[in-house]
């Protein structure tokens, strides 16, 4: 059994193997970084060449041609949206380049009259277009994705286990019911609670790594897509779902929308979410 | 809403006890991280001790602080350099290894060493001691068995600067040598 651990996508990406000697465990490692590398490179918002970045300098003037892979992630960030009546959104990220959380690229000046995810239009050959100026972000799904690429390509290789773990958004590949811990809401680094896999993938969200103030008020890189405003709670929330895309994009929707409506999602896509809160209580939906 | 009564019907899969623990995850030797870098080619290890001149100049070329004047790890026979680093980040400490083209550029980075502990009050000595007793006393050792740990995402935004320096490192001095 190998581990091994990059920084990509923003976060630690940790990769363990096991089945096999570990000289080719190691180089089917490297290759499967090599593949999240690729994902970042498209995907990154940071990156002023990735698709994401081109998408927002010139979506809203012409349709622009992008990787299937990030038209499919683009897709399925549109298609949550529209289910979660909105809770899920990845043209919020005016606001996060507001506060400090999104680096502002030069060739960007149209912060203020953003619109919203309905002004994404998903045209036939993998273009896209902006209907509005727009700012989208990947950050709420695109590391799921990253997770799933990178198992999907694994379990090809007739390796018996492999979990990959982008920072907390983690998918299993191999056994069943395996154990994890999800770090406490109040004291993340210290306190563990024991749960297990109940899907092959889950992501957790909260609030209290990102958390910092911006002139009076706190706030975090959630944020309600309705009003604006950082989720400034120190809920936690899991969600096991069948990818690890629907689970990192889900917790989003499951923080911000009306229970109605998470609820209903979850049973869509076959998930269960549960919730931290930070005086110990754990609470699972569908119970 | 049903929350309140949901509270006490937890499923068999999920427990109500928290263990209370310190994460320290070992990836990668350096001797391994060699192997996996540099891809097996002969190599020599190095050490170098920056002059205080070539500190502030790493400093002010990365606009990072070098907080050791010590640079170790291997020079390649093609010319490229693994360097043996670490950076501390706002929850944890990390040893990485860095692989440098002879021409500059990243070839590859490892994470080696992760420890994960508690924030800034990690070097009060009288703090930590507060803990060395109850570890003894309750002795829960989940972090042998499970390995897998969801949680709020962590930036990875020191490593980049730790980059950053080390670059600038490989500029101003290994290249020179």
């Amino acid at each position: 059994m190998i581990r091994r651990c990059q920084p990509l996508l923003g976060t630690f990406i940790e990769l363990t193997l096991d089945g096999g000697t570990d000289r080719s465990l190691h180089k089917e490692a490297g290759k499967a970084f090599d593949l999240i590398g690729s994902i970042q490179r498209m995907m990154g918002f940071h990156d002023p060449e990735s698709d994401v970045s081109r998408l927002n300098q010139c979506a809203h003037i012409a349709p622009l041609r992008v990787h299937p892979w990030t038209w499919q992630v683009i897709k399925k960030a549109v298609s949550l949206s529209e289910t979660t009546e909105g809770a899920f959104d990845i043209t919020i990220a005016p606001q996060l380049v507001k506060w400090g959380y999104l680096p502002r690229h030069p060739s960007v000046r149209v912060l203020a009259e953003a619109g919203l995810w309905k002004d994404i239009e998903l045209l036939p050959d993998c273009h896209v277009r902006f209907h509005r100026p727009l700012q989208i972000d990947l950050g709420g799904i695109a590391k799921g994705f990253a997770v799933d690429k990178a198992i999907e390509w694994i379990a090809t290789l007739g390796i018996d286990q492999a979990t990959v773990n982008a920072g907390g958004d983690l998918r299993v590949h191999g056994a069943q019911n395996q154990a994890l811990v999800i770090r406490d809401p109040v004291e993340p680094q210290t306190r563990h609670h024991p749960a297990v896999m109940l899907r092959p993938a889950v992501a957790t969200s909260a609030a209290y790594f990102a958390k910092k103030r911006v002139g009076l008020s706190r706030v975090s890189p959630i944020v309600h897509p309705h009003n604006g405003k950082p989720l400034r709670s120190n809920v936690s929330v899991s969600v096991f779902a069948p990818t690890c895309m629907e689970a990192d994009a889900l917790t989003k929707a499951v923080l911000l929308a009306p229970q109605p409506v998470w609820n209903r999602v979850l049973r869509e896509h076959d998930s269960l979410a549960l919730f931290l809160t930070t005086k110990g209580e754990q609470i699972l939906f569908p119970a | 809403m049903k929350r309140r009564s949901l509270i006490t019907r937890l499923t068999a899969a999920v427990t109500l006890s928290a263990a209370s623990w310190a994460r320290s995850e070992v990836y990668l030797t350096p001797e391994q991280a060699k192997d996996v870098l540099l891809g097996g080619q002969a190599a020599r290890s190095f050490i170098i001790m920056l002059t205080p001149q070539q500190k502030s100049a790493i400093a002010e070329a990365s606009g990072v602080r070098v907080r050791t004047e010590v640079v170790k790890g291997w020079r390649a026979a093609n010319g490229s350099w693994l360097v043996l680093d670490n950076v501390i980040g706002k929850h944890e400490f990390i040893d990485f290894a860095l692989a440098i083209n002879a021409d500059g550029s990243v070839k590859g980075l490892e994470i080696l060493t992760y420890r994960e502990t508690y924030g800034g009050q990690v070097r009060a000595a009288p703090w930590r001691a507060q803990f060395t007793g109850k570890t003894a006393a309750a002795p829960v050792k989940i972090d042998a068995d499970i390995k897998n740990i969801s949680g709020a995402t962590l930036s990875s935004v020191h490593i980049t600067d730790g980059v950053r320096r080390l670059l600038h490192t490989h500029a101003l001095v290994l290249k020179n040598s």
